[in-house]
This record gives structure tokens, C-alpha cells and sequence, in this order.
């Protein structure tokens, strides 16, 4: 086999490797062959035949989304017959298409329109009536109006193949067939809304975007989701300081097309109607709007004198706020407060893998290594539940390439579906289980090891050694739960560890010491919810809380501060493969200030000089301090992810592993944030839409 | 001299044919209109101030499209859309406008907007009398430019307001 | 031509008066910004020794809109309404000179029936143009009733134009592609009474005028202005025809079907106020003649090209047939592309060579939009036509220039 073939496209000369599909080829050189039903990725359908070109020695049209290269063939996209063609097929594609683009979501970005107004004829010729089907709801999030439906199968391909949940089938034959539910009237599905994007025209719609505004008045801006620690690009549409939709539609970010229902349907908990919006201070018993100066001044009035007498702070960071904010709250603790009591909700033993392998270069997996490596072992997760974007890559690259992948896991996951060997452990034992793996995993040329909170402690250590006695090149992915999870051990959010793993002299203590303890004096929470299901052993310490809303801890506070989402401020995060990506400030709501701000004005309060704080200077001495974490800054700045590789030296580990737990959402839940977002909610209590039973029985074993 | 005594009487001359022009006029009937007493006329195409007209059961014909907002070179219409329900439906479409305002101190009375509405739901009536001390109180509401309601509307429709001047 | 300095006050002598001499001042007067002659706000430095203007230095810029800078973010078609406002008393040439070249970026055949449109509709703007000249220039130097009698004859074109378009002033009837709207019921009605009328009006203020001894005295001689200098400032249309030389590019570069239509290029040779005035008279009989031609001969057929990526499809079509809804919406929202390239067309507006340089980078907007406009140039020849002069002979001059503040500025 030859290793390129040469052909003539519209005159000019391609090269292409074999088994390239023509429509791909003619991509390269800059030919664009219109096409509906074909998408990169997934199978082949020629549906739609909108691709017909003419090719030399061929009898007939062909369609370039099926024909491959070969070599010495002459293709033409731009003759009149090829014209004809697609006129053709435009006008029986329209024939039943109903007058609704002044009504329909998709007006504007439509590409039926877009090719309509490019290929198609000014006129209609038919005058027939047309076959009219009411509207369904088939979930609170997807909505289906079949006329509008040009059957192009793109989205029970997206749905079957690159989300492995196979909720939409086509029923009845000929001029009535229609897309539908596997599940009788409804989606028994992950609700994350891909055959609404990839909808070619308005027949799938969505339950939060629908009638509410055009592309064409909204503002885009492209920031990562603050949900779970994949750190996918979304890119939210606002509209008068309203956050309308969220997509991914330019594949930009590490995501590409993919987003789950977070992403992309779970920004309305930034509108929800408990927001705070102004500081409350407890005044005789009760929480009471204030002013920022008065609170800002209270806050910085109390920590003072509490250094001053040398009391105990207890200080809780976020897995949710940004580097920037993360680093500046601890050096506020340390070199403000002058305490190493800070802690954040630990959620994957980052520190003991960045331990195990310290020294060694190409170890930490990305996330698109997930979708290149010929192998991959999942251990301990849940990954389409808890890492989607993971899951996504996982399922594209056993589609794509082949590739093996291996699961020891408690229960049942999805990619049992498609897992070369699936072992089902007591927990605690996944280690032991890997055994059993040994001799297929040797096989492999390469491997990818992804492990969630089962494996933390002495077992990270145990699993790095077995990694190595493969003989084979691993990589590593400790999984973490939130959106800068990973960011907050980066940065030093813990006891015994300052920023970039440099172990601290006098660790401080943890978070359940922090609640335990009945002397603390001051506890001071940005961004979290200790107190959800903990109580504060210290009944007359002062408790400052940074928050969206009123959680169970704000509750308990003495003064609490308004917070900005991630959705609302700059700076960076990083995923859970250590990829460093840019938030953007999309949206502003009245009344809040980021984390970044209110620790800056804190600090200048209480006359402690930590330096400048807004997100580019802080995120200037992160790159220059924090190790790993000197990262090209126009990769991020272009909206690209960089990974931060904090692999140089021996770290101080924890001697208490059982601290770091995982909070086991699933797709539906994402922490305190999740309670707030009415989309979550009603995909929760939406009846057919459990979830993560079991795989069926029969799931197909392709 | 003689030339000069042609000059004066040919000026004479021509003073006089001017002055009967002058007097022919005086006797000729006046055009002047006597607005405000009397309103003025307009052609049938005037482009007056925006009406959002009613379908024939009294349910608006604007079904916010977008499109005149789209349309318009002054950017001078706002519009939020929203969607009919069973409970309550303003319009004859899927969705209706939740809010719709002109900003009469952008607007030009081009008459896109017009050109573009694919429901006929906006157009231009044939008044005038807008002006104002005050620009805020230019940005019309969709209460002030809808059509006045049929007697045959349904309850759900919404009516104008008491007190607001109508645009017709 | 260096601006005086104004940096003391306008009463600065320039010179100190040497010995002996009589005390004459040499003074700096501003003429506008706010005058009633120089109609729209134009100021024009005068030097004078007495009433005798040494230098006259046009100062523009006070009504700039930035209508071409406006033209790069508006969609093609939105660009049209633009256009009215540059030359407000002539709007519809400036349609159509835009309009022309968008079309010929995109090489569309407009029909016969909307060219002759067209032209008729732009030889009644120029008789509307002529007419607010004559009223004004007339009431300048005295005769008010003139003035008067103008305004009736343009209140009922403006009628007219209220009649096709919706609007008075601000027509955008003319668009790319061809007419905005199919021409109104009862339009030959309309416009036949007008010119059956209009000459006998015309002869109206000939008898108020032409042989008026203040008149001529104020007129004759005035403002003169040899064809050579006329031309080294760029100045077209009645001016240079009033210094006899047949320019019209109706004639010499046809557009829209002009060359169909039979009219004379009226020429005079004395270049002053008086011949710009026998001129411009002369144009509005033409005019006439041409829009009798237009209405006698107006083609059957359709008023807007064939076109559907660029014209609106008919409105019926729109709300029954998905493929024209589609072409609709997409125009609509987006606007039509335009091939990339640049095109050059210029017309004769009333006042002269009115020229719409389009370039296209091949998006549905323009890259760029420059306007040759007319008053820009003519007015340039002003300094030289009232050196010498005195300062009433200024507004007799300025009137017989017949300029727009909104086309010098853009």
C-alpha cells in the first residue's frame, strides 16, 4: 500500500493517505463539499446526499462523505451538474419543511439555511400542504419537532456513538420516518444536550435556550465550566448580563464538540434568585445586609485583633475559585495570618502521585492522551458519571483506534460496554485486582492509568510500582472532583504543603481538625461548605464565609461576602490532568465581588502587603514561583490548555489518606453549586432519567 | 441718454410683469395648511410612528423573530422573547414578545423594519406627533404601539394601559 | 491657502498703518458658522480692507456624521438610508449613485422598467434641488417671494415623493437591486400634474427674475470664474456648463438608460452668478421634458432585478413557499455578499459629478464607502470667485455655488 495517493480535485493536485475520504481530501486543499448528515467522527451515512460530486470514469454523481481516494481520480465539486444536484436535493429536503424560521432557535445559525441560501433555489415550486406533527418534550432539557427533521441521523449517531448512551432511534419508514426515543415518550439519557448542537436545523431544541433570544444579539465568551475538574471549554452566550446558553460549538478547548449537561445547560445557577448580593453581618443574632466597607472593615477589625492575641485561625479554600485566588488566600493565611491552618476538601491524592513519580518527565497523562493511548486502565470510578469529558475521549478512542481499555471497578460502569476486561472489586481490594490484569496489560504497548480515590496514600505508591513492572510506558491521572481541584493542591491549599508540593515547617491542621477543634478562634471559608453535613465544635468563633448563596456554613457566619462565580472573573484553573486553562468574565451580577478582590481588600484593611491582586499580577508570581507551573502564556491566553508539570523533587505526604474523599456526584450533581441550578434539579426528578443501574445485560459488545 | 431711457423703461417693464405675477398669485386660491387646527394629510405609504398590529382574533401578529431588530440600521428596536402557553398566549406563534420597544430617538422611519417582518406584525401608522422634552420617555413600550385591542380579544391578550396615548 | 491667525480677536489689525497713510484696517470677519447665507453651518474666514474681501478661506467640518466611516459596519442594503442624508436635497441621486455601484460590484442587469423609474425619479430630485436653490439663493439677495412660490412647486414633488416612498426627505427608494417598492397606484396622475404645471411655473419666475433690474445688477458679473480655474478645482455640473463648457455625464458617460431619452445640455458662457442662474432654469425645462419621455415610454415589467441572493423575494412568496423564507431571513439578518473588488460610478447629481466608490472584501458589508461628492469641490472655487469683491457679492456667490453642508462634510 502505497503511503500517499495522488488525485485532481476542482484541478488542483492532493495528496492524501489512503482510505481518506474524498469530502476530508477536498477539506485540505480548501474545497468545501456542503454535506448534512456527515460529521467527523462518527459512521458513515449519506443520508442526505447534499456531497454528490462528479467524478472522472464515473457513471453516475457520487457522494464524497463515502467515496475514499484513489489514486490517479478526477473530482469535480463545481459543475453544473453538481449544482443541479444539490438544488435538487435542497428542494426535497424543503418539501416538507415547515415556515418556521421566524419562530425557529435555529434561525441564523441554521445549516439549512446557510446551504439553502448558498446552493439552493430562491423559489419552491410546491404548493402542497404540508404534514404537520405536533411538538414533543421528550426531557426537561431536549425538545423535538419532527417537521423540521431533515433525518440526516447525526444525532442518533452522536448520541449512540460518541456518548455510548444510545437514547435515540429512527421510527417508521419512508415520508414519515421520525426520530424518536429508544425509551418509549422520553430520554432515558445523560441530558447533556449533543444532538441539540449538532442538530443541523431546528428540529431538536433546547428546554433553556428555546425562544429566548437570536445568535446573532448575543455576546460569546469562551471560559471554562465550573463544574467538575475536566475543565471543558464552554462558550456561553449572554445577553443583557444573562448567561443564555453554553456550547462548544467552534470545537475549540480540549473538549472539542463534547459537553455534558454541566457545561452546558448548568450555568443558570448563576441567575438563581438566592444569589447574594450585598456582605451580611450577623447584627444582634441575625444576619443583616451591609455595606462592603463596613464589612470588609469588621472582618479585618476582628482578624487583626485575633493575630494580635495570637489566636487560632482555621482557614477552608475552594475547590472552585481560581490559581490566582487559591494562591493569594494561602500566602494571606501564612504570611498575613502567619498560621499553616488552611485545608480545602481533598477529593485525589494528588500530592502521593506527584510524590511516586517525582523525577520523571512524560508521566502525567493529558486529556488528550486519553484519546490517543492504545490502552487505558480506569480504577476506582465512575468516569462517565464523574469525568464525562474523560469518559467521552475514552469511548471516542476505542471507536477510532481500537484502542483496549481495562475497568476495576465497585459496580457496573459504561465502559464495561466496550472494556476488554472488566473486574468488579470489594473496595479497598482494587489493588490486589491489577493482578489479575498483569499479563494482558503487558501486552500493550503503552498504558493510561486513570485512579479515583480508591487508590490514595501508600496504595498511589504500590500502583506507580506495579506501572512499572509492566516494562511498558505509563501515564498517570489522579482524579479529582471539582472545577480547580486540582488547582487547590497545586497551590497549596493544605497543612503540609505550600504551593507547588514545598512542604511547610509546622503543618497546620486539617479541615476535620479545624471543626473539631473547640479553641479556634477565627474560621474564615471561601468558597466551600464544611458545615453541610459537619458541625463547628467552636461555638464562639468568628466564622467569615466568601459564598454564592446562603449554604449551611454561611448560615452559621458572622460575616458573609457576596462571591463572583467562575463565570463572573478572570484568571485560571487547572484540570484534572494538570491542564492550565483561562476563565473569562462573561457576565456580571450587582452587588459581588471575585474572591481575588475581597482578599485584596481584606488584606490592605488590615495593612498586610501581600502585593497586587488582580488576576495578572498574582498569576505573574505563580509562574515565577510555584513550580511547574511556569506555563507558556499565549497558549492560555489563545484559549488553549497548558500543563503545568510540578514533577521535581521528593514531596511531604500526609500521613492521613482517609482525609481525601471523593464526593461521588454523578452527572446530575455537582456539590453545593449543583443545588442551585434548576436544570440539575429537573433532570434529577424528571421520571426515566435514572441513570446508572446497571449497563443492560444485552449491551452490545462491539 | 436714449439707451439710458430704454434701460429705465425696460427695468419699468420688467418690475411691472413681475408685480402682476405678484398679483396674480394674490388672487389665486391659498395651499397653506393650517396645522395643528386642521390635520395635516398623508400619502397611503407615509412612515409614521410603529404600529404592532392584531390578527383577526386579537392575538398579536408579532411572533419576535427578531428579524426587524436584525434590520435596522439605527439599532433602535429591543426586543425579549418568550414563549406562548396554553395558560397564556399573546400571540399566534410559538413564541411572542415578552418586550418590545422602539427607541424613537434612534429611529430614522426607514421603514425596514417593515420590509422585514415575515408576519406583517409591524408597520408604520401615520403618526407623527412625538416629540418630547424628554428623551427617555422615547422609548416606546409594545403597549404603546400595539393596535388597538378588537373588541372581540381575548382575555389573555394584553390591553393597553389606561392613559397611554395611542400611536393611531 | 493658509487659515489667518485668529489667535487675538477678529479685530486684530494685520498690518500697522503705515505713516501717513489713511487708517485703513485690514479686519478678520468670521461669516458663520450660524449665518442664513451659507445655509447649514459653514464659516468662511473673510480678510477685508473695508468692504473688499482680500480672502475668503471656507472653514467646513461642522456637520460631519462620519457617514462613510458609518457606511463600513451597515450591511449594503443598510447603507441606502445612509446615503439619503449625505445630500439631503437630493437624496434619491445619492440612492441611486450607490446603488449603481454596489450593482455593477455585483453585475446585475437591472430591469427596463426600473431604470426608467429611476430616472425619472432623480430628474424630478433634481428639479427638487433646483428648486430649494432658486427659492434660497433669490431670497438671499432679496426676493422673497420667489422664495415663496419655490417651496409651493417643491411641497408638491415632495408629495410625490411621499407618495412612492413613505417619506418627504428621506426617501431610500432607490436600492440595490432596483426600486424599494413597487411604484404606488395613481403615480402617473401624480407626477403628470406636476409637469403639466411646472413650466408654466417656471415662467412665473423668469418673469419675477430674469429681466428684474435688481436682479441683474446684483448677479450679472458677479462671481466670475474662467473655466480653466473653475476646472483646477474640480468643480462640475451647472457651474462649468455656466462657463460653457458641455459637460453632463448624463450625456458623456450614460447611466440608467440615460442615453435613451432625447434633452439638451444648456450651456452659457459668462461664468457668473447670472448664467449659473439662466443654467440651472434651463435644466428644470430639460428635466421635464426628460420625465415626460420617462412616462410616456415606462417599460413593462418588473421594478426590482432578478436576484434572490440579493433582492427581498415578493412578500407573498415569502410567506408561502419555505425556499423564499429561507432567502428572506438570510438577507435579512445577514445582508447579501458582494463579490470582492472596487467599483467607481459617478452620476450628475444637481450639483455636479456625484461619484460612490465602493470596495468589497467580499463580506455583506463594505470595506469602504468614499463619496465623491459634488459640493465638496464646487465649493472650493469660492475663494478665487470673491477675491476683490465685495462682501455682499459673497452671498450671491456662495447661493450661485449651490452646495449641501451634509455632501461637503459627509
Amino acid at each position: 500500500m502505497a503511503d500517499s495517493v495522488n488525485l485532481t480535485i476542482d484541478g488542483k493536485a492532493v495528496q492524501a493517505a489512503p482510505g481518506t475520504l474524498v469530502i476530508d481530501a477536498a477539506k485540505k486543499v480548501g474545497i468545501e463539499i456542503p454535506a448534512f448528515c456527515y460529521w467527523e467522527g462518527l459512521t458513515l451515512q449519506a443520508a442526505c446526499r447534499m456531497c454528490l460530486v462528479e467524478v472522472e470514469r464515473m457513471p453516475k454523481l457520487m457522494t464524497a462523505c463515502t467515496l475514499t481516494v484513489a489514486e490517479g481520480m478526477v473530482v469535480r465539486t463545481e459543475t453544473p451538474l453538481v449544482a443541479e444536484a444539490r438544488k435538487s436535493m435542497l428542494e426535497f429536503v424543503l418539501t416538507n419543511h415547515p415556515l418556521d424560521c421566524p419562530v425557529c432557535d435555529k434561525g441564523g445559525e441554521c445549516e439549512l439555511q446557510d446551504m439553502t441560501f448558498r446552493y439552493g433555489a430562491g423559489e419552491g415550486r410546491f404548493d402542497e400542504m404540508k404534514v404537520h406533527v405536533d411538538e414533543k418534550q421528550w426531557s426537561p432539557v431536549v425538545y423535538f419537532d419532527a417537521p423540521r427533521c431533515i433525518l440526516c441521523y447525526r444525532c442518533v449517531r452522536i448520541c449512540d456513538e460518541g456518548m455510548g448512551v444510545d437514547a435515540l432511534g429512527v421510527i417508521y419508514r419512508g415520508v414519515v420516518s421520525e426520530i424518536a426515543p429508544n425509551k418509549e415518550d422520553h430520554l432515558q439519557c445523560d441530558e447533556c444536550g449533543m444532538c441539540i448542537d449538532i442538530c443541523p436545523v431546528g428540529a431538536l431544541t433546547s428546554g433553556m435556550y428555546r425562544y429566548r433570544t437570536r445568535p446573532w444579539e448575543m455576546e460569546h465568551t469562551g471560559t471554562i465550566c465550573a463544574h467538575c475538574s475536566n475543565g471543558c471549554k464552554t462558550t456561553l452566550g449572554t445577553r443583557n448580563g444573562q448567561i443564555i446558553r453554553g456550547n462548544n460549538r467552534d470545537k475549540s478547548g480540549i473538549n472539542g464538540e463534547f459537553l455534558c449537561i454541566k457545561g452546558r445547560y448548568a450555568f443558570d445557577f448563576n441567575s438563581h434568585p438566592e444569589r447574594l448580593q450585598s456582605p451580611l453581618m450577623r447584627i444582634g443574632g441575625k444576619l443583616e445586609p451591609v455595606s462592603w466597607s463596613r464589612a470588609i472593615g469588621e472582618v479585618a477589625r476582628r482578624f487583626t485583633e485575633i493575630r494580635e492575641r495570637g489566636g487560632r485561625f482555621g482557614v477552608v479554600g475552594s475547590n472552585r475559585t481560581s490559581n490566582e485566588e487559591n494562591y493569594y488566600l494561602q500566602k494571606f493565611a501564612r504570611q498575613g495570618l502567619g498560621t499553616n491552618n488552611i485545608d480545602h476538601r481533598r477529593t485525589g491524592d494528588v500530592p502521593a502521585l506527584i510524590d511516586a513519580l517525582a523525577g520523571r518527565t512524560g508521566v502525567l497523562a493529558t486529556v488528550k492522551d486519553v484519546y490517543t493511548a492504545k490502552a487505558s486502565l480506569v480504577i476506582g470510578s465512575d468516569l462517565a458519571q464523574q469525568h464525562p469529558l474523560l469518559a467521552y475521549q475514552l469511548r471516542a478512542n476505542w471507536r477510532h483506534h481500537q484502542s483496549h481499555t481495562y475497568t476495576v471497578t465497585r459496580g457496573p460502569v459504561r465502559e464495561d460496554k466496550y472494556s476488554v476486561h472488566g473486574v468488579r472489586v470489594e473496595p479497598g481490594a482494587e489493588l490486589g485486582a491489577l493482578e489479575s490484569l498483569r499479563d494482558q496489560l503487558k501486552a500493550e504497548p503503552e498504558l493510561v492509568i486513570l485512579f479515583g480515590d480508591a487508590i490514595k496514600g501508600e496504595a498511589v505508591r504500590r500502583l506507580v510500582e506495579f506501572g512499572d513492572s509492566l516494562g511498558i510506558p505509563v501515564k498517570y491521572i489522579c482524579l479529582v472532583d471539582y472545577s480547580n481541584s486540582r488547582g487547590a493542591v497545586d497551590m497549596g491549599l493544605l497543612p503540609h504543603l505550600g504551593p507547588g508540593y514545598q512542604g511547610v515547617e509546622n503543618p497546620g491542621m486539617s479541615l476535620p481538625e479545624m471543626l473539631a477543634a473547640e479553641d479556634l478562634d477565627a474560621f474564615w471559608v471561601v468558597g466551600a461548605n464544611p458545615l453541610e453535613h459537619n458541625k463547628l465544635a467552636a461555638d464562639r468563633a468568628f466564622v467569615v464565609v466568601h459564598d454564592l448563596f446562603l449554604t449551611e456554613t454561611a448560615e452559621r457566619a458572622d460575616v458573609v461576602f457576596p462571591a463572583a462565580s467562575a463565570y463572573e472573573k478572570n484568571g485560571t484553573v487547572t484540570n484534572v490532568c494538570g491542564e492550565v486553562q483561562h476563565l473569562r468574565s462573561a457576565v456580571q451580577t450587582m452587588g459581588v465581588k471575585t474572591d481575588l478582590e475581597i482578599l485584596g481588600l481584606l488584606s490592605k484593611e488590615m495593612r498586610i502587603n501581600l502585593g497586587m491582586w488582580t488576576p495578572e499580577s498574582v498569576l505573574r508570581e505563580i509562574r515565577q514561583t510555584v513550580r511547574g507551573y511556569n506555563v507558556a502564556l499565549p497558549v492560555i491566553a489563545a484559549g488553549g490548555a497548558a500543563q503545568s508539570l510540578p514533577l521535581n523533587g521528593r514531596v511531604t505526604l500526609d500521613s492521613r489518606p482517609e482525609l481525601i474523599q471523593s464526593a461521588g456526584d454523578t452527572l446530575f450533581t455537582s456539590g453545593t453549586l449543583g443545588r442551585y441550578s434548576k436544570t440539575l434539579l429537573s433532570v434529577l426528578e424528571y421520571p426515566g432519567v435514572l441513570y446508572g443501574e446497571a449497563a443492560e445485560p444485552e449491551a452490545d459488545r462491539r | 441718454m436714449a439707451s439710458k431711457i430704454q434701460d429705465a423703461l425696460s427695468s419699468a417693464a420688467a418690475l411691472a410683469k413681475g408685480m402682476g405675477v405678484t398679483l396674480k398669485e394674490m388672487m389665486s386660491p391659498t395651499i397653506t395648511e393650517d396645522y395643528p387646527d386642521v390635520p395635516p394629510k398623508f400619502q397611503e405609504r407615509y412612515r409614521g410612528v410603529h404600529v404592532l398590529q392584531r390578527d383577526e382574533n386579537g392575538l398579536e401578529k408579532c411572533v419576535a423573530c427578531f428579524l426587524c431588530s436584525a434590520n435596522c440600521p439605527s439599532d433602535c428596536i429591543y426586543i425579549e422573547a418568550a414563549e406562548n402557553t396554553d395558560s397564556l398566549r399573546i400571540s399566534g406563534g410559538e413564541r411572542y414578545a415578552r418586550i418590545y420597544n422602539i427607541d424613537y430617538s434612534r429611529c430614522i422611519f426607514c421603514g425596514y423594519c417593515v420590509e422585514a417582518c415575515p408576519t406583517d406584525a409591524i408597520t408604520h401608522g401615520h403618526g407623527f406627533e412625538i416629540a418630547s422634552y424628554d428623551t427617555s420617555t422615547l422609548i416606546w413600550r409594545k403597549e404603546q404601539l400595539l393596535a388597538p385591542a378588537s373588541p372581540r380579544e381575548t382575555q389573555t391578550a394584553i390591553n393597553p394601559p389606561p392613559g397611554v396615548r395611542s400611536p393611531v | 491657502m493658509s487659515e489667518p491667525d485668529l489667535s487675538s480677536s477678529s479685530l486684530t489689525p494685520a498690518e500697522e498703518p503705515t505713516e501717513g497713510s489713511t487708517s485703513r484696517r485690514r479686519m478678520v470677519l468670521n461669516m458663520g458658522p450660524q449665518h442664513p447665507s451659507t445655509h447649514g453651518v459653514l464659516r468662511i474666514i473673510l480678510e477685508l480692507e473695508g468692504e473688499t474681501i482680500l480672502n475668503a478661506t471656507p472653514d467646513i467640518g461642522y456637520l460631519h456624521t462620519g457617514i462613510e466611516k458609518e457606511c463600513e459596519v451597515k450591511t449594503y442594503q443598510q447603507v441606502v438610508p445612509l446615503t439619503d442624508r449625505v445630500d439631503y436635497l437630493a437624496n434619491l441621486s445619492n440612492n441611486l449613485g450607490y446603488s449603481l455601484a454596489v450593482e455593477k460590484l455585483l453585475q446585475l442587469e437591472i430591469p427596463p422598467k426600473a431604470q426608467w423609474m429611476r430616472v425619472l425619479l432623480v430628474e424630478l430630485t433634481r428639479i427638487n434641488s433646483h428648486l430649494v436653490w432658486l427659492g434660497t439663493h433669490a431670497m438671499d439677495i432679496g426676493a422673497m417671494t420667489v422664495f415663496l412660490y419655490c417651496f409651493r412647486e417643491r411641497e408638491d414633488l415632495l408629495r410625490i415623493f411621499e407618495m412612492f416612498s413613505g417619506q418627504r426627505m428621506m426617501t431610500s427608494y432607490i436600492r440595490v437591486g432596483g426600486l424599494a417598492l413597487e411604484p404606488p397606484r395613481g403615480w402617473e396622475q401624480a407626477v403628470g400634474k406636476f409637469i403639466d404645471a411646472f413650466p408654466s411655473k417656471l415662467a412665473e419666475y423668469e418673469d419675477l427674475l430674469t429681466k428684474n433690474p435688481i436682479w441683474m445688477n446684483r448677479t450679472k458679473g458677479v462671481g466670475f470664474l474662467a473655466l480653466e480655474d473653475l476646472l483646477d478645482c474640480g468643480v462640475t455640473g451647472p457651474m462649468i456648463r455656466a462657463a460653457g463648457m458641455k459637460w453632463d455625464i448624463r450625456k458623456d458617460e450614460p447611466y440608467s438608460s440615460y442615453d435613451k431619452f432625447d434633452f439638451e445640455i444648456p450651456t452659457r458662457e459668462a461664468s457668473d452668478v447670472y448664467a449659473r442662474y439662466e443654467v440651472r432654469l434651463e435644466e428644470m425645462r430639460q428635466s421635464v421634458r426628460i420625465i415626460r419621455q420617462a412616462m410616456d415610454g415606462m417599460p413593462e415589467g418588473a421594478w426590482v432585478t432578478s436576484a434572490p441572493n440579493v433582492v427581498l423575494p415578493e412578500r407573498e412568496k415569502m410567506k408561502t413557499q419555505i425556499e423564499a423564507l429561507i432567502y428572506h431571513f438570510k438577507i435579512v439578518t445577514e445582508g447579501f455578499t458582494v463579490p470582492a473588488g472596487e467599483a467607481y460610478v459617478c452620476i450628475e447629481s444637481p450639483r455636479g459629478e456625484l461619484g460612490y466608490y465602493v470596495v468589497s472584501n467580499g463580506t455583506s458589508k463594505p470595506h469602504r464607502v468614499f463619496m465623491r461628492t459634488p459640493s465638496f469641490a464646487n465649493l472650493q472655487a469660492l475663494p478665487d470667485m470673491v477675491k476683490g469683491r465685495l462682501i455682499a457679492d459673497t452671498i450671491a456667490a456662495l447661493g450661485s455655488i449651490d452646495f449641501v453642508l451634509g455632501d461637503v462634510d459627509r
